[in-house]
């Protein structure tokens, strides 16, 4: 009977502290939401409050009313929705014959690209300037297009590189002996039966563009600013604007957040490059 | 339909590495030709060459009259069926089975026809709006099998097709493929490690070890007059016992003991003749060898052996025995480790035999129908 | 189609591509680092050899915010992977029940970088930062103003970090959790049947079979803590007086705010070839071995 009761205790404990963990975690989040839904005049009060007194939509309709934020969101998306494209037709192919056709040249090329993925941002950052300014895409969104799928690229083949890794050889092999040529083979039997972690790779091909900043700071400057970089304007543009700078922050965030506490566990098979199976 | 034919096939991997060496022989149309052999021997390789997965590093590949070295698999015209079944898992059965003749160019009504017939044949009917992964283990291979005959291609190629089934549903869908290939009178070519396998099915079986042919003829020659010791271990269950013996005279000495050698087998095999009063290896299956007391063979010679395991099955008694004289290695690396490390001859016993581990048995041995073997070639001796 | 023109076709777009993108900017940034670039005149450029990275290796303020960058990732580094391998451990502990704890704790692994310094800018900033409010509220320090988070020159590099140790533990959590999960249960079992405690069980046979999973953690995470830019220059823009100008920070400042594209050029060289040096040492001693 002893034993069972500080068995019992020990797990009351246990379960208390991962509750407490979890929780200290995710206030500051909740404090960023509760924030941007402040009264303006209430967010920089001393001292702060955690809740807010009243909910109001003040801050968000601050934000939706400028006219740099909403631009700087429709550029976010496009600048993803077409890295993801990019990297995708670049890096699905190749990922497949690296996979699944192991020879000198593929086991180097798996090598470069992870080795471009240790890559600084900031080194490639000049260099990209000078050659977008040279083909005139600097401040276009093709430029920055092709910026950020140089680095998504990397990270989505390495990532479709382990999915492929676990496609039996025979699927290819089948479809040759039923009369697919190797590309017939690729398209209609490997990519279908790929599809999702095809759709992983391509969260992650979206993200990786929607959180850049750097790429996006330096060869951006008027017409296809994204919205990270308008956030951050907001200090100086607007003076400490917190409110409206918090309900930026919660709209830019909230579409990635709700998509991870969705697809959790892929994300994180997909963060290892599959070394960990989640 | 079509005859296949190789000529001096080779396979070397890297430059190290030779896979197959110099592999010729001829398959007749419509024959069923099963490759058998213990892992590791080519036979699977040979199968993907002449598939067209794998290169061929030299010799001549035809499949009808046509050299196919270098034709891509998809114009082979012919199916193959995998172990792993490779059934592709975003179709239903119905687009699984349907997808070689929409490669095909097929039109579609003349494409749903044939579905159903296959389907029919195979007693998948009711499963044709499934997919691969709701089905059993049996359902998926006949899927794989519903695959290649739908086309009425010149050949079926059929890698291990039922290693992944449970033994009882193995029999089954043995004699299933059997009477559907002869039904069908698609040549085909079938690869197993498992020798029943190859017994049953096939019209011949071709043996092979470590990329070399050992040979190949239809199921009675090869259990009757293998070519040496490997096919005479290989072929048949229990392995055939093997040991050193000499032959005097008509007298042959295995250890302490001798037998007598009837002058049938030497009418039948005049090569002993020359063999006489040096080494030889004899094999003698374990259904030559009975329990003297209580056998029902009409003819026999007698020796003794310590008994050293008894496993009754009911209708038999496989009875391990000691026998005094050098064992022979016959080759195959899947063959199982003896007991101990002693190795021990297996007898076939009629199941009225009384015998226990410890006794010394008295065996009645048809020597009519021992296999004589030359120690340095170990090729037969015939 | 033969092989090899297959496996080429299908190669070359991402090749040509990255060879494009990547490996030719790799080639233009250490070409620029030969010369003395007058930003005025671009095309009156000077080829001084390797000028510019002895004035690297020599300029006190690179060897600083180099030395920060050091202080920076193995600040991060250690708490993240403290925090996330215990919690791992805490949910392993309670194993089923730790679904919706992993969900909830997932919530920051995707927040843009922006958005979350920019979050801990606020909960730390000036007199508005609600941590020391709370912090004074249960008496740990004296009163809101005690603790100048962004402002003290020799607490910023570190307090910077936090914004990084609240992205990230998540992740080193849920991929340790992940890794901890995948040890087969008997080992565990057949410890404990050979005598062992629950200390020595951890130490003999959780963390030898966890060496793969932790190894991809410090290779990923060090890497990344190491290249940060965007997180702390939303929180400082490396302020006050450089205090958190990491190295990264500083090859841009040089690049863009005092158009030195030459000397800059020769860090941001040195910076990919210490990144790539140490993530290949980091690979082959500790990835290769564990996975055989």
């Amino acid at each position: 009977m002893a034993e069972r009761s500080t068995f019992d205790m020990g797990r009351t404990i246990v379960q208390a502290l991962a509750l407490l963990l979890v929780l200290s975690f995710a206030v500051p989040y909740v404090y960023l939401v509760m924030t941007s839904l402040k009264p303006a005049a209430h967010v920089q009060q001393i001292p702060p409050s955690f809740l807010p007194n009243r909910i109001s939509v003040e801050n968000y309709l601050t934000v939706i009313n400028t006219q740099s934020m909403p631009r700087a969101f429709l550029s976010s998306v496009a600048v993803a929705v077409l890295t993801t494209i990019l990297s995708l037709a670049l890096s699905v192919p190749a990922a497949y014959v690296a996979a699944q056709y192991r020879r000198p040249i593929t086991v180097f090329f798996l090598l470069f690209a992870l080795i471009t993925r240790m890559v600084p941002a900031v080194s490639l950052g000049v260099p990209l300037f000078q050659l977008l300014k040279s083909l005139g895409l600097l401040d276009t969104t093709f430029g920055l297009v092709l910026a950020h799928t140089s680095a998504a690229v990397p990270l989505v083949l390495l990532l479709l590189a382990a999915f492929f890794d676990g496609l039996p050889k025979e699927m290819e092999e089948a479809a040759r002996m039923d009369g697919c040529s190797r590309f017939q083979a690729f398209l209609y039997i490997v990519v279908p039966v790929m599809k999702s972690g095809i759709a992983i790779s391509a969260l992650f091909a979206f993200i990786t563009s929607w959180n850049e900043f750097l790429y996006a700071l330096l060869l951006t400057s008027q017409n296809s600013k994204t919205a990270p970089i308008v956030i951050a304007e907001f200090n100086s543009v607007y003076g400490l604007s917190w409110g409206p700078m918090t309900a930026a922050a919660v709209l830019y965030s909230l579409p990635v957040v709700l998509v991870t506490l969705v697809l959790q566990k892929q994300i994180i098979g997909g963060l290892t490059f599959g070394a960990v199976k989640g | 339909m079509a005859k296949i034919s190789l000529k001096d096939i080779n396979k070397v991997y890297g430059d190290k590495f030779h896979a197959i060496r110099d592999l010729t022989f001829h398959i007749e149309d419509g024959e069923f030709m099963v490759f058998v052999g213990p892992s590791g021997c080519g036979k699977s390789t040979a199968l993907r060459m002449i598939a067209g997965l794998e290169k061929i590093t030299s010799g001549e590949l035809r499949i009808g009259d046509e050299i196919v070295n270098d034709v891509d698999p998809k114009d082979r015209d012919i199916a193959m069926v995998f172990q792993s079944y490779a059934l592709y898992p975003h179709k239903t059965v119905r687009e699984n089975i349907a997808f070689p003749l929409q490669m095909a160019g097929i039109p579609r009504d003349e494409r749903a026809r044939r579905v159903t017939n296959a389907a029919r044949v195979l007693e998948l009917t009711d499963h044709l709006d499934r997919k691969p992964g709701q089905l059993s283990g049996g359902q998926r291979q006949r899927v794989a099998m519903g695959r290649a005959i739908v086309r009425q291609p010149k050949a079926f190629l059929m890698d291990e097709p039922l290693s992944n089934l449970d033994a009882k549903l193995r029999v089954q869908m043995r004699a299933e493929i059997a009477s559907l290939q002869r039904r069908l009178g698609v040549t085909t070519i079938y690869v197993t490690h498992d020798q029943v396998e190859a017994m049953t099915m096939g019209d011949r079986v071709a043996v092979l070890k470590a990329g070399v042919l050992q040979q190949v003829d239809t199921p009675q020659i090869l259990y009757a007059r293998p070519r040496n010791i490997f096919v005479a271990a290989f072929i048949g269950s229990p392995s055939m016992n093997l040991y050193e013996a000499t032959l005097d005279g008509e007298l042959l000495v295995l250890g302490e003991q001798t037998l007598k050698v009837p002058s049938s087998v030497f009418a039948a095999r005049p090569a002993i003749r020359e063999s006489a009063n040096r080494p030889v290896i004899v094999g003698i299956r374990p259904e030559d060898i009975d329990d003297a007391s209580v056998t029902t063979k009409p003819e026999f010679e007698e020796i003794d052996a310590p008994v050293s395991l008894v496993e009754a099955l009911g209708a038999e008694t496989m009875v391990h025995l000691k026998i005094d004289a050098p064992w022979v290695d016959a080759g195959d690396p899947d063959a199982v480790a003896e007991i101990g490390d002693e190795h021990t001859a297996v007898g076939r016993f009629s199941p009225a035999t009384s015998v226990r581990p410890g006794d010394t048995a008295r065996l009645a041995i048809s020597a009519d129908s021992l296999h004589f073997f030359d120690p340095e070639t170990r090729v037969s001796l015939w | 189609m033969k092989e090899p023109t297959f496996v080429a076709l299908m190669l070359s777009p991402a090749a040509v591509f990255l060879g494009l993108l990547v490996a030719y900017p790799v080639v233009l940034l250490i070409w620029n680092s030969f010369y003395e670039v007058d930003l005025v005149n671009p095309a009156g450029r000077v080829w001084i050899g390797l000028e510019n990275y002895a004035d690297a290796l020599t300029s006190r303020r690179i060897r600083e915010s180099a030395s920060r960058t050091l202080q920076y990732a193995s600040f991060a580094l250690l708490f993240e992977f403290l925090f996330g391998f215990c919690a791992a451990l805490l949910f392993a502990a309670i194993a089923e029940n730790s679904r919706w704890h992993r969900t909830i704790f997932a919530l920051p692994i995707m927040v843009p970088p922006i958005v979350a310094g920019l979050l801990w800018r606020f909960l730390l900033v000036g007199d508005i930062g609600i941590l020391n409010h709370w912090l004074a509220g249960i008496g740990v320090i004296s009163d809101p103003g005690a603790i100048r988070w962004l402002s003290d020159t020799d607490l910023v590099i570190y307090s910077v970090a936090f914004a990084d140790i609240w992205l990230t533990t998540s992740f080193v959590a849920l991929v340790s959790y992940a890794g901890l999960t995948n040890i087969p249960k008997d080992l565990i079992e057949a410890a404990r049947m050979d005598g062992a405690n629950a200390l020595k069980r951890f130490w003999h046979v959780t963390l030898p079979l966890m060496r793969p999973v932790i190894a991809v953690i410090v290779i990923v995470r060090g890497v990344d803590a190491a290249k940060t830019f965007d997180l702390i220059w939303i929180q400082t823009q490396g302020g006050p007086r450089q205090a958190s100008e990491v190295f990264s920070m500083n090859i841009y400042q040089r690049m863009v705010r005092y158009g030195d594209l030459g000397e800059a050029s020769a860090s941001a060289t040195l910076f990919l070839i210490v990144m790539v040096l140490l993530a290949a040492f980091a690979y082959w001693k500790i990835w290769k071995p564990a996975h055989g």
